[in-house]
């Protein structure tokens, strides 16, 4: 393409302008295969939590006590403040951060899905919470120093100017520190609470599991065109910048779940999703079988593969995709 | 119960199922030692000890439990011998799922949900007295067809059946909706009434004037039928049957009402929530005219149900789109809209990717077998789809009563389990006559005050669905694979058969209660109906078949068994006017640990979620290291083909329909999904069920593989199958 090497991106006019104009994003032209098959995928994969009936799941609410109905307020609310970060900070950062054309535009859907989400937790709490409850949640959010240490730690490399470090943030969201939080939903669907909510859950997963492979994907093509003391660096980096995670993620955990006797599987579930989070930038995960060691019926929930056989009657499943339309032709018409 | 939040090692054991170990087998032991932790640990503690059973039926009657009624139509040394029956057939639950289907959703419990008053041995035995009616015999047969899986009666029937306090026995409903308003309104208290009671309720939609129809005469006053789906969704969430099953609902319309794409577009992914349906299920009426229309590429007219009705003094479903669609072209006085057909299928199928609806009747093949003709159309068919008889319209007073009643249909359904029924095949005739007179008595013993127009049908009818489940079981565990022509062949001999059975008991009926009120006017007694029964002599082709028919001594009808019931049916007719029908056995195939309908198993071991049980691993029926690769080919494996050349042979014999459900992988197409229509279509299935879509994960975005390791106790090493 000729005109490609004398324009740019608006992104790149906007924050690193070089002078020359502007060019449309052009999907005639794929620089990157992957880019167009993430880009079907999510696009596949568009949903709204209105399509849930969450007040299905008003009696199996009503029957949890208040201890564990505000667990489960908290965790989301804490979910949310995650969700929140991530959509209008990180994944618009990677906008600027783009290595193509198509990436913006798959970032761009990246930080409306994850509004979604963050969306979707508000679909739960009308429907399920009292107004108190919700807004006792969110002051607990903004009050609780592990939590807010947590969001605080990604955000420097949002807005600072590493495209790679903020590539590595990008996936750590999606990757890991949403786990923790994800492990309480789990032990409740295996455990026939709250299944509507629980299928919310797995849509939201089969999100994450796409935004995670894409930035890593995008976190290794860059990082082989390093040279080998960058490319050190830049392990060093990211097994420092898990490890600080691990310490706050141990501490939240901690204050979250201690009461309730669910700490030791929740570490070990979301160390176990740390060590797929360095394999998917391309490191071998340090953790031992034991460390990572996860109740089969909560481990057996982490496959994105929507293979859930759902009855119809009481919800909607998690497993619908927007059809790929495509005209039929005479011959097929024989009967 | 409400102390949920356990942890239980049974959970943990299940989950476990999903996983191999460090062999690469599968380990469906931990299922078995999970049915037995989930019994020892969780349900017998919380069983309700009696000293004898004189002590605990005493207790169950004078405390509500049970009816005194049905316990009164036989001696207490009857019921003392067959409840000692019923626990010396060693009964003992398959799987994991089977156990906690049971003793959630069917077992009776104490009214403060503490503690459980009921065994699947008691529950067999209640349903055995209810069903037999005072017959000794009967009920001696009944209780051992069900304990041993033969006969497994539907939930309802299952789940009430002996009870003080209870809804009702019946399946499902279908009501038809006239246009006007004491129709609708009618329609949408007995919904509420029916859900009450328990059942699944279908509308008919078709005959409601469009929105911007008249309200008299004057134009563009009617808001269509999009606000009467909202209504009717509305009340089926709000009413459930003693908090035990939830009201649900589904709405018919004809593919050639002019509001067929709105209502299609209410399951849509971005449907404004004013018109987004969430859990009212829909169906679409297909007649052959919008086939042949796609077929030539041209467009389809949608025409007014409210001029239809002034124009041929009928409601449009009365009347044969098919036979009528040049007149109705024609016909300056009938607004119609035109779209193109093959543009309508794929919306169909658009829709179905992003919901699973809607369900698909084939509107001229089912009228076709229609036995009852001249009493009228089938215009729809209910929420599993299987059903398919005749409504008939109803007129109302201002104050909603009566004026004229039509006929509204009821379904009581059973299901016969193949594999366990052909490992006594040479008792099938018996098997068949047991589950007919259960059914029978269900149609006969139903409460339907509430509905009169429901009742007026039963009453003319006497209708039942028996049908049957585990067909996949049965084939996997025979070493058949459910795309052979060998499963085909086995399934229309099978049905032959059932059906020879069906008819023989219900002529026997006949000769007690008489027969059915349209009998007369039928094609049972002219005749007709049977010629598809003589007219091509059934008798097994492959070796495999041969020798399967001859290993379980299965006796297939002559063509002299036939005729010789023929001229007794046109003597003394049957005494219910329809007999078979192919239910999805959702909870049902769960319970008997089986494979659900004639459907194949979705995997292995199944991954379910349900709202009662939350995620259980469900391992195919008696799965094990021998059959294990006859289950592989799941039904997303085999593709819709497959399973629509299994119904289509069912289909040939049964007298309603069958529901069936397409299985595709989401790189499918929409035309793919065409392509199954029209194949069934070509095939004369009745109808489409849901379709169930299953997501691969992106190549490469999950690296959960086979290098993955489950640690079990710190030392046993599980390879990961997810």
């Amino acid at each position: 393409m000729s005109y490609y090497d004398h324009s740019q991106s608006p992104v790149e006019f906007a924050y690193n302008n070089n002078g020359k104009n502007m060019r449309a994003i052009n999907w005639n032209d794929i620089k990157d295969d992957k880019d167009l098959e993430v880009w079907n995928r999510v696009t596949q994969n568009f949903w709204l939590p209105e399509k849930i009936p969450v007040s299905n799941d008003i009696s199996s609410w009503n029957q949890l006590s208040d201890d564990w109905q505000q667990l489960i307020t908290r965790t989301f609310t804490g979910l949310t403040l995650l969700d929140t970060t991530q959509s209008s900070v990180g994944d618009v950062a990677q906008i600027k951060n783009s290595q193509t054309d198509i990436e913006q535009a798959i970032y761009a859907n990246f930080a409306f899905m994850v509004a979604v989400h963050a969306r979707s937790y508000g679909t739960i709490f009308s429907t399920l919470c009292t107004s108190e409850q919700i807004e006792e949640a969110h002051e607990w959010v903004v009050n609780n120093d592990a939590l807010q240490a947590r969001a605080k730690a990604v955000i420097p490399y949002y807005t600072g100017n590493d495209p790679l470090k903020s590539k590595v943030a990008a996936a750590i969201m999606p990757g890991f520190l949403l786990y923790g939080g994800f492990y309480l939903p789990f032990y409740l669907a295996a455990r026939g609470k709250l299944p509507n909510t629980a299928d919310i859950i797995r849509l939201i997963l089969r999100d994450k599991v796409i935004h995670n492979y894409y930035s890593g994907y995008k976190y290794q093509l860059a990082v082989k065109k390093l040279a080998p003391a960058k490319q050190a660096e830049m392990k060093k980096f990211v097994f420092d910048f898990l490890d600080k995670l691990i310490d706050l993620e141990k501490k939240y955990l901690h204050e979250l779940y201690d009461d309730f006797d669910l700490v030791d599987d929740a570490i070990h579930f979301s160390l176990y999703n740390a060590g797929k989070f360095l394999q998917n930038l391309g490191y071998d995960s340090p953790f031992t079988a034991e460390e990572t060691y996860v109740s089969p019926e909560v481990f057996a929930q982490l496959s994105a593969q929507a293979d859930e056989n759902h009855d119809f009657f009481s919800g909607n499943g998690s497993s619908y995709v927007m059809g790929t339309g495509e005209e039929t032709k005479d011959d097929d018409w024989d009967f | 119960m409400t102390d949920n939040l356990n942890n239980d090692s049974y959970i943990s054991l299940n989950a476990l199922t999903k996983f191999k170990d460090e062999k690469g087998n599968y380990n469906f032991k931990a299922d078995k030692e999970a049915t037995k932790q989930y019994l020892e640990n969780h349900i017998e503690p919380r069983m309700k000890k009696f000293a004898s059973l004189e002590e605990k039926l005493a207790y169950l009657v004078d405390n509500n439990y049970y009816d005194k009624k049905v316990l009164d139509l036989y001696t207490a040394k009857f019921i003392k011998e067959i409840f000692k029956l019923a626990y010396a057939q060693n009964f003992s639950f398959l799987n994991f799922m089977g156990a906690a289907k049971f003793y959630k959703a069917y077992a009776l419990k104490t009214n403060d949900n503490k503690q459980f008053l009921e065994r699947f041995e008691d529950r067999a035995v209640m349903n055995a007295l209810f069903l037999a009616d005072g017959n000794e015999e009967l009920a001696l047969n009944l209780v051992k067809d069900i304990i041993s899986n033969r006969f497994q009666p539907a939930t309802p029937t299952f789940l009430n059946a002996g009870k003080k306090r209870r809804g009702e026995y019946i399946s499902c409903y279908l009501l038809r909706v006239e246009d006007n308003m004491e129709s609708i309104s009618r329609a949408i208290s007995t919904s509420l009434q029916l859900s009450k009671r328990g059942g699944g309720v279908a509308l008919c939609l078709t005959n409601l004037r469009e929105l911007g129809a008249p309200i008299k005469k004057m134009k563009n006053l009617s808001s269509g039928i999009i606000p009467v789906m909202k209504l009717l969704e509305d009340s089926f969430s709000y009413a459930n049957q003693l908090g035990q099953r939830q009201g649900a609902g589904a709405v018919y319309l004809s593919a050639h009402h002019p509001q067929i794409m709105q209502f299609l577009d209410t399951k849509r992914e971005n449907a404004d929530e004013k018109v987004r349906i969430k859990s009212l299920s829909l169906g679409v009426v297909i007649p052959d005219i919008t086939f042949e229309l796609a077929k030539e590429n041209k467009k389809m007219a949608l025409f007014s149900p409210y001029d239809i009705k002034r124009e041929y003094g009928k409601p449009m479903s009365d009347i044969s789109i098919t036979k009528e669609y040049q007149n109705l072209l024609n016909n300056p006085c009938i607004k119609k809209t035109f779209i193109s057909a093959r543009k309508f299928f794929q919306t169909i199928a658009e829709v179905q990717f992003e919901s699973g609806y809607p369900y698909i009747m084939y509107e001229d093949t089912v009228n076709r077998r229609n036995p009852q003709k001249k009493l009228g159309r089938i215009v729809m068919s209910n929420l599993c789809s299987e059903i398919a008889q005749v409504n008939t319209p109803s007129t109302y007073n201002e104050d909603l009563s009566f004026n004229k009643t039509g006929y509204d249909v009821c379904c009581n359904l059973g299901s016969l389990n193949i594999a366990a029924a052909m490992n006594s095949a040479d008792k099938l005739g018996g098997l068949v006559s047991d589950s007919v007179q259960a059914l029978n008595r269900v149609a006969r013993s139903s409460d339907l005050d509430c509905a009169p127009s429901i009742e007026k049908g039963n009453k003319a009818n006497r209708a039942i669905g028996l049908g049957a489940m585990n067909l996949h079981g049965f084939l996997a565990t025979n070493h058949i694979y459910y795309d052979s022509p060998e499963a085909v062949e086995f399934t229309g001999i099978f049905f032959y058969t059932i059906a020879y059975h069906a008819f023989k008991e219900s002529n026997k009926l006949a000769e007690k209660y008489g027969a059915f009120k349209g009998f007369k006017d039928s094609s049972y007694a002219s005749g007709d109906y049977f010629k598809k029964f003589i007219d091509e002599e059934v008798s097994p082709k492959t070796d495999k078949i041969k020798e399967i028919v001859a290993k379980y001594k299965l006796v297939i009808p002559t063509k002299e068994d036939w005729e010789e019931l023929i001229t007794k049916i046109k003597k003394t007719g049957i005494a219910n006017a329809n007999l078979l029908a192919v239910a999805p056995t959702g909870s049902i195939s769960y319970l008997s640990s089986c494979t659900p309908s004639l459907q194949p198993v979705v995997a292995p071991v199944e991954t379910r979620k349900e709202a009662d049980l939350g995620r259980i691993y469900v391992p195919a029926y008696k799965i094990n290291k021998d059959n294990y690769e006859y289950y592989e080919k799941g039904a997303y494996e085999v593709g819709p083909n497959a399973i629509i050349d299994i119904t289509a042979a069912a289909q040939k014999y049964v007298d309603q329909s069958i529901s069936l459900t397409l299985f595709v992988e989401d790189n499918a197409t929409t035309r793919d999904l065409n392509k199954a229509y029209i194949y069934a279509f070509k095939k004369r299935c009745n109808s489409i069920y849901y379709v169930r879509i299953r997501e691969k994960v992106l190549a490469g975005s999950e690296n959960l593989t086979a290098d993955e390791c489950l640690i079990q106790n710190g030392a046993e090493c599980q390879k990961c199958m997810i």
